[in-house]
């Protein structure tokens, strides 16, 4: 497969704010001036990047993949987001269903002073129809007559780009493809973490059973522990998964780190007068280990990751705890 | 993680001096994936289900075919995306939603490629070309035997199954 086909495909896999930051990663990295839009304080007013001294916009749209139920359905929402973004550039609005100029204040506070958008690229991960087309530009040109246009030049241009007209703009290389990978990778994991279920909970229900009888003062704090333990637990799952089903040799990796893991935190408790106080450096330890393996490649994931490999150390049972016995004899 | 927000500082907290710890870590459970009686297992099935007669007594499979099957036969809930995957072969508007995570998945699958060096150092198997020969084709029938016996692995058998539907292409097993 080639890396351009490979970048698109991963485009079109990303959705919501992972689409929009890596289109605008891959732009700032393609085109000298390429300036981001945050949306803080007041909205991003319709424009999510800008280059040329402010001459050229970008706009991007990343609708969720099971958003809709039809290619219409998703035709339409795709029109609806663009002709928005069009209308806020333009400074327009409905009022009674038709367009009236309004002064939109924080486009001031974006574009450079007295330069206007010439040309307006609309970025989508899902370009699969061209009737999306006709209604974008026609609406365009209606807004570009009834703007005072003060932000959008009168005979601005605009165009509609999809993963793979993207992906062969500009030469796609090896860290391209790998920011890329990251961040579906990221998304995949956080997805399959949200349904991936606990296979046998049993043991770690036990255990927080006798947490609580251990402290009936603290009945909230443990269910509020048990929960983020079950978080952490599906998100190390997730991560296991996802790894086994496309990187199977990152996953041998993880294997055998988490045995060293197991032998690290065992050693530490077993060895220490107050056991307790190590556990609680259990993910630290954990984080150092996946961190030398993982960190370069999924940094963001590790942190959650290590805590959910602890969690897991604790629902899968090697590490645990009883009541004392009250029998001195 | 500060110390505030680290659940396992919150549960040393509330163990310490109220719990005594047990530590067992020969109770870490390893995954299944590197068992390489699991593993000879799920190729047994894979060569039973898969694999077409060859001189006498003798069976073979595509290696890149044996490899691919016997990945999605360990995940059974990989059977629909390889199903897209056949299906986007002959249609280019299918082609940029199929997998490309399989692809590089089942590619990189070097466990099974050490299983497969074992099998034939072992006599069990050979490499001809771009297929592997089952050379002492009881061992494999032997051990599928088992497995039906006992009733083991009856999923990854139902995926193999499964698979006898799903077309795989020569491009599929070049990853492509």
């Amino acid at each position: 497969m080639s890396l351009i086909q490979e970048y698109a495909e991963s485009l079109a896999a990303l959705a919501g704010n992972d689409f929009e930051s890596e289109v605008c990663a891959r732009l700032q990295s393609v085109i000298l001036g390429f300036q981001t839009v945050p949306a803080k304080p007041q909205g991003d007013a319709g424009l999510d990047g800008f280059s040329h001294d402010g001459e050229r916009g970008y706009c991007c749209y990343g609708p969720e993949h099971d958003e809709f139920k039809t290619n219409k359905q998703r035709e339409n929402a795709i029109i609806e987001k663009f002709k928005s973004d069009l209308r806020r550039l333009c400074e327009l609005e409905f009022a009674k269903k038709k367009l009236v100029c309004i002064e939109c204040p924080e486009m001031a506070t974006i574009l450079p002073d007295g330069r206007k958008l010439k040309h307006i690229s609309l970025l989508l991960n899902w370009f699969e129809s061209h009737r999306v087309l006709n209604p974008i530009f026609t609406a365009f040109a209606e807004y570009r007559v009834t703007s005072i246009c003060r932000y959008v030049d009168v005979d601005a241009s605009v165009v509609v780009l999809g993963p793979k007209e993207l992906a062969n703009q500009y030469a796609v290389d090896e860290s391209t493809i790998i920011r890329a990978r990251q961040r579906v990778f990221a998304r995949r994991v956080q997805q399959i973490a949200r349904t991936v279920a606990i296979e046998n909970p049993k043991d770690f229900e036990s255990k927080m059973a006798i947490l609580r009888e251990i402290r009936p003062d603290q009945l909230a704090a443990v269910e509020s522990l048990t929960e983020q333990f079950r978080h952490y637990w599906r998100m190390s799952l997730a991560f296991e998964r996802e790894l086994d089903e496309t990187l199977p040799t990152l996953h041998r990796t993880l294997e055998e780190n988490r045995k060293r893991i197991l032998t690290r935190v065992s050693q530490l408790m077993l060895s220490s007068r107050e056991p307790w106080n190590e556990l609680g450096k259990a993910s630290d330890i954990a984080q150092d280990f996946l961190e030398r393996d993982f960190g370069k490649l999924y940094g963001s994931l590790v942190q959650d990751v290590s805590s959910g490999e602890i969690a897991r150390l604790i629902g899968e049972c090697p590490v645990g705890w009883e009541k004392p016995s009250t029998d001195h004899g | 993680m500060d110390k505030t927000s680290n659940p396992l500082h919150a549960l040393a907290e509330l163990l310490s001096g109220r719990a005594l710890p047990i530590v067992a870590p020969e109770r870490l459970a390893p995954s299944a994936f590197y068992d390489l009686r699991y593993r000879m297992s799920v190729i047994a099935a894979a060569f039973e289900i898969h694999a077409k007669p060859y001189g006498f007594g003798q069976r073979r499979v595509h290696a890149g075919r044996l490899k691919l099957l016997q990945f999605v036969a360990c995940r059974p809930w990989l059977i629909g995306m390889m199903r897209e995957w056949s299906a986007a072969q002959y249609d280019a508007q299918l082609s940029i939603a199929s997998s490309q995570r399989l692809r590089r998945g089942f590619l990189g699958d070097q466990m099974h490629e050490d299983v497969v060096a074992f099998l034939v150092a072992r006599g069990v198997l050979a490499k001809m070309g771009s297929h592997i020969v089952s050379v002492n084709a009881n061992f494999l029938t032997d051990l599928y035997a088992v497995s039906l016996e006992q009733a083991l692995f009856s999923s990854e058998r139902r995926a193999l199954h499964e698979l006898l539907d799903v077309q795989i292409t020569n491009s599929m097993l070049e990853g492509w």
